[in-house]
């Protein structure tokens, strides 16, 4: 080997840069005493690496042949896992693990995968923050407790106290209404008080019922579609004609368990975010029903594209939160659409910008 | 919001009365108990006090969504009254169990 050759090679030949040099290469002129000891060994860490990649990759042909499914998923958006916990009846969070759901752990289990393909199909959405967050929910929540609530991490469901309310979790919209604070969470944060509480409260139950209505194929037009709550009710409730806890296409009426005002004149601002709801609630009950259907294939994506699209302030009033439906009406659907959803607020007294 | 007329440095007199109003929740529905804070167990008294002996007006801003609020109203002995605004991380369970639902 002449010295314009070794130099050649000794300049070009380091551990990191020299990948395409055969190994048969490598090999012989790493023992070849005519070029530099430095050489030498830089050749002999790259015939190493070399070989340790070329092992690697082999690695992982054998094993996606074996297991593509794996392989697949490691470079395809998350699929959202969920755990189940109880609390049996304390109120630690998230309790004791149960890795093989069954009998009411499994009826949650079903139903919040109900919620995140009714997402993913209706709204293509993965899961609550669009990148498949897992979904964690903790069941037999306290003695009694009759509540189910989203701690900004996951859901948790009490038993109810077995007269006026049962298990929190047998309501599909119940579970839909939880999941979907997730969802307000990451997008607009709507601040829970005031108007923009009794909007992020109205949104989760617009979304809960929404669901209810897609997994029972219920039209616009099936009364039972708008109800709240109506699997929680217990017997001493339902013996005094309560029906749901509360109706989205009549708030005030009588078979509500926590009836609402329905006109915007007749809200106290300083009320609780759940009984400020039922105007923008009645809102789109108003305007889903004008359009007809199911509520899931249009009414549903207005409300959803104004929740989503970044234009909706955490501190949002109802009336610039209605202005935004407008806009989204008119993108989806153009002035037909709009005009139905301008005159759902209008129903409740909302202020909406001119035709 | 604590009386006016009184210093936070001062000792309280004892606790005559409470009252607890409950709000929030999924449901949405108001609860509430009154009651003589001597018919209270010794724990729920020692809760209460607690409670209240702490000076702010509000106590946890509640993370999530559906979570219950509660308001006590807790008269003295020299008549002197306090109020405070409680989430329900912070609300002990033995004055939680106090608050039940009543049908409309």
């Amino acid at each position: 080997m002449n010295r314009d050759a070794r130099e050649a090679i000794g300049a070009r030949l380091c551990p990191l840069c020299c990948f395409i040099v055969p190994p048969v290469v490598l090999r012989k002129y790493s023992s070849d005493p005519s070029i530099p000891p430095a050489t030498r060994r830089a050749m002999q860490q790259t015939q190493l690496e070399t070989e340790r990649l070329r092992g690697l990759r082999e690695a992982h042909r054998i094993a996606t042949m074996r297991d593509p499914q794996r392989f697949a998923a490691a470079l395809a958006p998350h699929v959202p896992q969920q755990h189940l916990y109880d609390c049996k009846h304390r109120r630690n969070l998230p309790g004791t693990p149960v890795p093989h759901p069954g009998g009411t752990f499994k009826t949650v289990f079903d139903t919040t995968a109900k919620v995140v393909e009714f997402y993913g199909s209706v709204l293509g959405r993965n899961s609550l923050d669009n990148k498949g967050f897992d979904l964690t929910s903790s069941l037999h929540y306290g003695v009694e407790y009759d509540n189910a609530f989203w701690d900004g991490q996951q859901m948790v469901y009490g038993d109810g106290d077995g007269q006026i309310f049962g298990e929190m979790y047998l309501s599909p919209d119940v579970i839909g209404h939880e999941l979907t604070h997730g969802v307000t969470q990451n997008e607009s944060g709507l601040r829970y008080e005031r108007e923009s509480g009794a909007l992020n409260e109205s949104i989760s139950d617009v979304f809960g019922a929404v669901f209810n209505q897609w997994l029972n194929k219920w039209p616009v037009t099936e009364p039972r579609g708008w109800l709240v709550g109506a699997g929680i009710i217990a017997p001493a409730a339902k013996a005094k004609g309560m029906t749901c806890l509360r109706d989205m296409t009549q708030p005030s009426a009588k078979h509500c368990l926590s009836p609402q005002p329905e006109h915007y004149a007749d809200l106290d601002p300083s009320a609780d975010v759940h009984e400020n709801s039922g105007v923008p609630n009645k809102a789109f009950a108003t305007f889903a029903r004008a359009v007809g259907g199911h509520s899931w294939e249009l009414a549903a994506k207005v409300w959803y594209d104004t929740c989503t699209n970044r234009r909706l302030r955490s501190d949002a009033t109802m009336s610039e939160f209605a202005a935004l439906t407008i806009e989204s009406a008119t993108r989806l659907g153009k002035a037909a659409l709009a005009s139905k959803c301008r005159s759902g607020w209008q129903e409740v007294g909302v202020a909406v910008p001119d035709d | 919001m604590t009386d006016p007329t009184h210093s936070p440095t001062a000792p309280r007199s004892p606790l005559l009365r409470v009252r607890i109003e409950r709000r929030g929740g999924f449901a949405g529905m108001r609860a509430s108990a009154q009651c003589e804070c001597a018919a209270l167990t010794p724990g729920q008294r020692a809760s209460l006090e607690a409670l209240v002996s702490r000076s702010p007006a509000s106590a946890g801003t509640g993370a999530g969504a559906d979570r219950f609020g509660f308001r006590i109203e807790a008269v003295h002995e020299d008549g002197s009254s306090q109020v405070i605004e409680v989430s329900e991380e912070s609300m002990p369970e033995e004055l939680q169990a106090l608050v039940k639902p009543t049908l409309p």
